[in-house]
């Protein structure tokens, strides 16, 4: 009993320390920025976070219908970088956001295969020879999940080639974009359908890009949520990301510009 | 997701279930009646791996048994060069899963069951001249088939909750590994996907409740059983 309360005092004066550790911090360092971005952006977003001066930014990454559906649950976001305005319109309908969406980055759909595939070696340079040649029994492709930005690019894009209903039974739905990587870089899936930026950071060969015709334009919005306790920042933040600095920064990763 | 592709999902979620118990029960039984009876120092050592999927994040589960059974590791490429198949990304995957994370809870039901049986029974049995393997058939089997049974539907409700091992061992495959979780992770995702969500997260309640009760059940029998 007495062993317990000791403990107890510990904790609560360990908890006193912490608490006015993080106090003094806050008069001196600069507020947190949470910043719900869509997990094709993770790197970016961590290097503009550096570049940032005005706040330090705790990211949190995945698919935009993911993050859009936390933020309308009540997570709490200041900024929102969503892959597709689909999900930038959700949140508009639900009132969660404030202001306007900024368009800052564009990206293109394409194939990847695990590395040294030897799959373009065998005539796959689009969808439909990958199906027909490049695929043995068994063999699958991974796609985003319906709703997630990625996910419904490649089927906007697979529809519009005639090759949905023919691709169906070989599809892996994967929880985001980049969820998509991982077994293909493993050599588990044959073939899978990412940004090309996505393909750049990973080790995966590069099998062949969709015809931008095919689906919608990939756009990347960013807006500030609605209640945000930093709402100046927020602005501040999306502004940002359409800055000369910014633009260099997506340039350099691959990324398009609007 | 139209009622035909929720239907297909439930009845995909159940027939993994159901396989998946069915492949864990004789190893269950042995494990069950292994760590009742057997008295030696490793015994606590293959009860806690045996428990471990029960602890263990089950995405971590699932990333040991893709290490295991992927294309490109040892076991997925001998079963490839034996059958010519995957397992990865398969119902089997499924399975396997289900099966893996399940066990520990068939395995307990069956170690319980089988501490609660009277030693003497298995005795007299032997004096009249029964061999071991008739006795345990025909003694020790039948006196803990409560406590199996408990073990195996609350395996069974597990299986059919089972998410983590499946989306990394399986996958979201439409119509082969899509079962009731995954499906629900993906229709969170889809605007409109409320309503299908709605549906298959009342027929998740009403499936796991039905477990739960029936292996209360058979709980209380198996009790009655020893008090009486």
């Amino acid at each position: 009993m007495a062993r317990g309360s000791t403990a107890g005092m510990a904790l609560g004066l360990g908890l006193l320390a912490v608490g006015s550790g993080s106090g003094v911090a806050a008069q001196g360092a600069p507020p947190t920025l949470r910043v719900f971005a869509a997990a094709s952006m993770t790197e970016l977003v961590n290097d503009l976070a550096k570049r940032f001066a005005d706040a330090k930014i705790t990211p949190s990454f995945g698919a935009s219908s993911e993050l859009a559906r936390q933020i309308v649950d009540g997570a709490p976001a200041d900024v929102f970088v969503s892959a597709s305005p689909e999900w930038i319109d959700f949140l508009r309908e639900k009132n969660a956001l404030d202001g306007s969406a900024v368009v800052f980055a564009r990206n293109e759909l394409v194939c990847i295969a695990p590395h040294a595939s030897g799959l373009a070696a065998k005539g796959v340079h689009d969808a439909a020879t990958l199906l027909e040649k490049g695929l043995a029994p068994g063999d699958r492709v991974a796609i985003a999940d319906a709703g997630v930005p990625a996910g419904e690019y490649a089927r906007q894009a697979l529809t519009r080639l005639g090759l949905i209903d023919a691709y169906r039974p070989v599809l892996v739905g994967q929880k985001d974009v980049r969820a998509v990587l991982h077994p293909v870089e493993q050599g588990e899936l044959q073939a899978g359908f990412v940004y090309a930026t996505d393909a750049r950071v990973a080790d995966v060969e590069l099998l062949f890009p969709f015809d931008p015709k095919t689906h919608a334009p990939i756009e990347y919005l960013a807006a500030t949520v609605r209640g945000s306790v930093h709402a100046g920042l927020a602005h501040g933040f999306v502004e940002f990301l359409g800055s000369a600095e910014a633009r260099g920064v997506l340039t350099q990763a691959g990324f398009l510009l609007p | 997701m139209a009622g035909a592709a929720e239907l297909e999902v439930v009845l995909l979620s159940l027939r993994v279930a159901t396989l998946s118990v069915a492949a864990s029960l004789l190893p269950g039984i042995f494990f069950g009646w292994l760590l009742a009876r057997w008295n030696h120092p490793l015994r606590a050592l293959v009860q806690g791996v045996l428990m471990l999927p029960l602890v263990l994040p089950p995405v971590v589960t699932g990333y040991l048994l893709l290490w295991l059974l992927g294309r490109s590791r040892p076991l997925g490429r001998v079963w490839h060069d034996l059958t010519g198949g995957h397992i990865a990304y398969t119902t089997g995957a499924c399975v396997i899963a289900a099966a893996v994370v399940g066990f520990p809870l068939l395995v307990e039901g069956v170690r319980l069951s089988m501490l609660g049986v009277d030693r003497r029974l298995e005795q007299v049995s032997r004096n009249l001249g029964r061999g071991p393997l008739d006795t345990f058939v025909r003694v020790t089997l039948p006196l803990a088939l409560p406590g199996l049974l408990a073990g195996a539907v609350l395996s069974f409700a597990r299986a059919l909750g089972e998410f983590g091992a499946t989306i990394v061992l399986a996958g979201n495959i439409e119509g082969e590994t899509r079962t009731i979780p995954v499906a629900v992770y993906t229709l969170l995702n889809v605007r409109d996907g409320e309503a299908a969500v709605m549906r298959l997260v009342a027929v998740s309640v009403a499936l796991a409740l039905a477990a739960l009760l029936g292996s209360f059940w058979l709980a209380a029998r198996q009790r009655r059983r020893e008090a009486g």
